[in-house]
């Protein structure tokens, strides 16, 4: 009997051999205790099937929102590094500026701190 | 990715739109599957606010690496894939709260277990799940709930076809002896 109802099991999840499959179904027409067992089997099997949960109403939503501020928050944080790494940029610049000529004017940042007018051409106006 | 043509052609289209950025593609990918996604989070975690938090998490690191999907599979394996995987990783993460905070060894969720009594269909699959351990529930989840072949399953599962067939029928024995002490 426990060969039969193991066969009977594995009938649900896996494939009989055509032998296997005869036996099962002899065991079927004869066995009052192994149709109790078919009969519980299907029942358990169709209550678990049916079963559907489900999230709370407006999943999507909660999901589309949460992806929404996931982009947003990689954008802020490719921002936040671009500006960064540019703000230090700057600041390198500057600081090179300043020691190399002492001043931040307009001329040092031009790179033409030092540089006399050529009277010359001035004087071609 | 390549041309798809079939059964997941839909999906693949679906994929592609929402690669190119096209958010509404990806709720409608969101809509479809969430469904599948909720009977396995739901199924291995119990109906609480983590089963959300991992269901949502699916749909995000599936998005993260859509460009990863190239239409060979199902996306429904795919989803359940990863819905399976972090629902194990989340009933780890309990054990070792547990483990650290000395709860009690249920999850508060199914602690009335021992004495439920069948009101529908959905509390009692829901808590009759609890009873079973993980191993044995994802199996159950898999297999009977979802309807993946014992194949399939234990591809999911990354078990051989043989651990998954004798999973399931001592997780039916289980079961099959719960509903009956229900009915009596």
């Amino acid at each position: 009997m426990e060969n039969e109802k193991d066969l009977l099991l594995k009938s649900y999840d896996d494939r009989l051999t055509a032998e296997e499959k005869h036996r099962l179904e002899d065991a079927l027409k004869t066995s009052a205790e192994l149709q109790r067992e078919k009969a519980a089997l299907d029942r358990l099997r169709q209550e678990i099937g049916n079963w559907e949960p489900g999230f709370a109403p407006g999943f999507t939503n909660r999901v589309m929102r949460h992806l929404t501020g996931e982009e947003s928050l990689v954008f802020q944080s490719v921002f936040r590094a671009v500006a960064l790494s540019g703000m230090a940029a700057i600041l390198l610049v500057l600081l090179t500026v300043y020691f190399m000529d002492g001043s931040l004017n307009l001329d040092s940042l031009l790179g033409i701190n030092g540089y006399a007018p050529d009277l010359g051409m001035l004087s071609m106006f | 990715m390549p041309k798809v043509p079939g059964k997941y052609e839909e999906d693949v289209a679906l994929v592609r739109a929402a690669l190119r950025g096209d958010q509404k593609a990806f709720g409608q990918i969101v809509q479809k599957y969430e469904g599948l996604v909720a009977k396995v989070v739901i199924g291995m975690l119990g109906p609480d606010a983590s089963a959300e938090d991992v269901g949502q998490e699916t749909f995000l690191r599936f998005y993260r690496s859509l460009h990863q999907y190239k239409g060979d599979a199902a996306l429904g394996t795919y989803l359940t894939r990863i819905a399976i995987n972090l629902s194990l990783n989340e009933l780890k993460r309990r054990k070792k709260r547990r483990w650290f905070s000395l709860e009690e060894k249920h999850d508060s969720l199914y602690a009335e277990n021992r004495s439920f009594q069948k009101k529908d269909n959905a509390e009692w699959v829901q808590k009759a799940l609890a009873q079973l351990d993980e191993n044995h529930r994802a199996v159950v989840v898999l297999r009977l709930i979802e309807g993946f072949s014992t194949k399939d399953t234990a591809d999911l599962l990354g078990l051989p076809v043989g651990t998954v067939l004798s999973r399931l029928a001592r997780a039916q024995e289980k079961l099959k002896t719960l509903l009956k002490r229900l009915e009596e």
